[in-house]
């Protein structure tokens, strides 16, 4: 949690500058930045949004993770995100799954729905679950954090996730479904304004 | 027997008497290629030999390789160039081909110069896009499309160029539910001469269906669609036929689902103990993992056949 970072050994990025900086800021320091110190070996893959992802870096992290000390860690689990014009563009998911197959270990995923983002929070402001509401728009993400967590859950529309898609998951006989289901939802999060005092 | 007789036998190892009685009542037999009869640029030793000979006993020697790389034409000149003589482009069944064969029968309906069939966008090399275009199918990215024709698939294969700009690419056409998601071939990676690993196309199809939310048609072993390609082409029985392989998750399995009795060789990627753990699991699809038969090497095969 603590050091600044030697002999701890490199992180191999796929992600943007806005990924790496983190981890620099984190005292970490990054494979293919500078010449390696000597026993400075690659440590932990991060797989983050890499819109400059390619197969010679796929196959650079692949080497890495021969070595089962090397971590494998994911930013986030999503498939494709919605882009304004209609479109979609890959997610940190699609760019995992082909790190898993290539290299045969499962990566250990930071981003909801998992709960280690809801821990940093926790650490960071001592939140209480039963006095906190989860706001989203992504039903398998989004809400389902929300159920993870213990928060009270609120679906917004304004973005992936469609009503009908969140009705299904209520019909469904399905354990696992029912965890994607709002508490509640709201056509905009402005329609949240006349809850609140003046 | 060789084929139907045989396929009792659960991971035993083929030498001496077994070796003739497996051999001889066999018409022919089915290779993989990549660590069974050449690792890189190196052909197995003996391995030559043992198709001179497999020829020479009348038997038929045929191939089906899951590497979707390189065109017919090309396997046949590296079959020449690594010492293999007497095989044809036509004995060769390679992802590539099959999958080419596979967009035909399903965009033109087995016929026709392609027209008005739309286009395929091509995730993979050269050899790759060859097959297709000798198919007689349009590939997206050449020349001006017309008007009207649309992406009607997106072939998976190989590809050491990928990006994710040709992921997103992918996505943008499968949006279209009409529009076909194939791989060649599911494998997870490949061995390297020198120890490395190299991705696989399988880790290519899990980036496209992940982004697309769509499951691919995978051409490749251990489906049975390269067999298929193989009975229509040349006939085979297999019951009379032996499945030569070096990978248990995808050769093995695959003489089992076409009904060959399979033979591994442990010139190539699979462990022996990983067939034995297959054989001790009480897992009803490991069962379908484990050979009949193994060898150290093909070349342990030619004292089976006659002189």
């Amino acid at each position: 949690g603590g050091g600044n970072g030697s002999g701890a050994g490199r992180v191999f990025v796929l992600g943007g500058e806005g990924l790496r900086g983190e981890v620099r800021d984190a005292g970490l320091r990054l494979a293919g930045e500078g010449e390696p110190a000597p026993g400075e070996p690659v440590r932990a893959v991060l797989v983050g949004y890499d819109d400059q992802f390619t197969f010679a870096k796929l196959a650079q992290a692949c080497g890495y993770l021969r070595d089962p000390q090397c971590l494998l860690v994911a930013t986030d689990p999503d498939p494709w995100h919605p882009l304004s014009d209609g479109q979609r563009t890959p997610g940190t998911g699609s760019l995992t799954a082909a790190v898993e197959t290539a290299s045969g270990r499962k990566a250990l995923v930071v981003g909801k729905p998992n709960t280690y983002m809801f821990d940093c929070i926790v650490e960071r402001f001592g939140v209480d679950p039963s006095r906190t509401l989860m706001v989203g728009d992504r039903l398998e993400t989004d809400i389902l954090f929300g159920k993870n967590c213990g928060l009270a859950t609120i679906l917004t529309l304004t973005g992936v996730s469609r009503l009908e898609e969140a009705q299904a998951y209520m019909a469904s006989d399905s354990a696992a479904a029912k965890d994607l289901v709002p508490n509640y939802y709201v056509d905009s999060i402005a329609d949240l304004i006349p809850g609140l005092d003046e | 027997g060789g084929g139907g007789g045989g396929s009792m036998a659960s991971c035993r190892r083929l030498s001496g008497a077994g070796l003739r009685e497996v051999l001889g009542p066999a018409q022919g037999l089915l290779f993989d290629c990549d660590g069974v009869l050449w690792a890189g640029e190196r052909a197995v030793p003996g391995a030559p030999e043992l198709l001179e000979r497999l020829r020479r006993s009348g038997k038929a020697a045929l191939f089906v390789s899951n590497n979707s790389r390189r065109s017919v034409a090309e396997l046949e000149r590296r079959f020449s160039r690594l010492g293999f003589r007497g095989v044809r482009a036509e004995h060769v069944f390679s992802s590539a081909l099959c999958s080419a064969l596979f967009l035909r029968q399903r965009l033109l309906g087995g016929g026709g110069n392609g027209s008005g069939a739309g286009r395929v966008f091509v995730l993979g090399g050269e050899g790759l896009r060859g097959e297709v275009r000798d198919a007689g199918l349009r590939l997206a990215g050449e020349g001006e499309p017309a008007p009207g024709e649309p992406v009607r698939a997106v072939l998976v294969g190989y590809d050491d160029q990928f990006t994710f700009a040709k992921l997103a690419q992918a996505c943008g056409y499968l949006r279209d539910p009409q529009c076909l998601l194939v791989a060649t071939d599911p494998d997870p990676w490949h061995p390297l001469s020198d120890g490395q690993r190299t991705p696989g196309t399988g880790s290519l199809t899990a980036a496209v269906e992940t982004a697309s939310g769509r499951k691919a048609l995978v051409v490749g072993k251990p489906n049975t669609y390269m067999f298929d390609c193989i009975v229509e082409r040349f006939g085979v029985d297999p019951s009379r036929t032996l499945m030569v392989g070096d990978r248990l998750e995808t050769d093995i399995l695959f003489g089992k689902n076409c009904g060959l009795a399979t033979i591994l060789t442990l010139t190539g990627v699979s462990r022996l103990e990983e067939a034995q753990a297959y054989m001790a699991s009480d897992s009803a699809a490991a069962k379908d993992l484990v050979p009949n038969y193994y060898v150290d090497s093909i070349a342990d095969l030619i004292p089976g056949l006659d002189e």
